[in-house]
């Protein structure tokens, strides 16, 4: 399991559910402590609902796309960095849609750090770099150094 | 990267490191998935490509709906468990609205949330869609929250603690409030 994370969904109403329990199988397979892997499930969960209920509403349906990996700090510790990817359309958040402008704060306020933008390789999709707070990890759960993996930032 | 018309040019990227086998696999795949349900493809091993058929939103999330007396006070008890999410939302919405549908004159509606492992934005709007139908019907709806980290965090972070009406217990919620 101690891959980086890659998975490729189609933008349906049941995919946040199926990315949740990928992602806390492939956290818990990094013995993430249970209060921040809560915190990167339900931030990670919000930017795939964001893709699945807003991406592909003027086209044709598409993928939304969730690839994780562990970084480490200068510090020597770790955090999860995540990026949630579509294809479709970026808009701007409807003013009349609660659901979103709950769902960026609630991912501000589990991450250490969200950034919502456009991948430099597609001109209309887009993408939620997410990165989790940093904490230690114990040498138990990093275990090997050539599982301790670094996101290709792309 | 011209602009792609569909999705099929996000499979071919996906791809692209794949030979023409690999490729009829994802296209095939890609009608698959099209075809029914949802299916997971791992774009990092295409060797370990496989369904994943999503689970059904009444395993995802199961809520009943009781009727309770305590102290002579007398409620109808909508017991959600599971997780609200996109998928999920719905069903509560559609719970809670029978729940008004059904509800006696001396009785209160109350929404169990303790045994919910996960709550969104969804779920949160949509427990402040069912307050605001609840005052235009002039009904009480009292919300039951312990400190489940899941459930409280999100209300406590997007500031709906104020918003709802919150108690930690049915037996709480049951009580007449001045």
């Amino acid at each position: 399991m101690r891959r980086p994370l890659q998975l490729a969904l189609p933008a349906d109403p049941v995919t946040p559910s199926v990315v949740r329990q990928r992602l806390r199988e492939w956290l818990a397979a990094w013995s993430w402590p249970a209060d921040q892997l809560d915190d990167i499930v339900l931030a990670v969960s919000e930017a795939v609902s964001n893709s699945v209920e807003h991406a592909y509403l003027h086209q044709p349906s598409g993928m939304v796309e969730v690839r994780g990996g562990i970084e480490t700090t200068p510090h020597r510790q770790h955090r999860v960095m995540i990026i949630v990817r579509d294809h479709g359309c970026w808009r701007a958040p409807p003013s009349d849609h609660e659901n979103r402008r709950r769902g960026i704060p609630l991912m501000r306020a589990y991450m250490d750090s969200v950034t919502i933008g456009q991948p430099p390789d597609d001109p209309i999709g887009t993408w939620v770099v997410l990165r989790s707070k940093a904490i230690p990890l114990s040498h138990d759960a990093l275990g090997d150094s050539d599982g301790n993996m670094t996101c290709a930032d792309d | 990267m011209a602009e792609p018309p569909s999705c099929w040019p996000n499979i071919l990227s996906l791809a692209l490191p794949l030979s023409l086998a690999d490729m009829a696999t994802y296209r095939v795949l890609f009608e698959v998935r099209y075809g029914a349900g949802v299916h997971e493809s791992d774009v990092g091993d295409p060797n370990s490509v496989f369904d994943a058929q999503g689970p059904p939103a009444e395993q995802v999330v199961r809520i009943d709906t009781a009727r309770v007396v305590h102290d002579r006070a007398k409620a109808l008890v909508v017991t959600v468990a599971g997780e609200i999410d996109l998928l999920t939302v719905k069903r509560l919405c559609f719970a809670v609205s029978a729940g008004f549908d059904q509800l006696g004159d001396d009785e209160i509606l109350i929404v169990d949330l303790t045994g919910v492992t996960f709550l969104g934005s969804p779920g949160l709007q949509a427990l402040v869609d069912v307050t605001n139908a609840a005052r235009r019907r002039r009904e009480p709806l009292r919300i039951v929250v312990d400190q489940n980290r899941p459930v409280i965090r999100p209300i406590q972070i997007t500031g709906l603690d104020s918003v709802l009406a919150l108690f930690d217990t049915v037996e709480h919620a049951m009580q007449p409030t001045s």
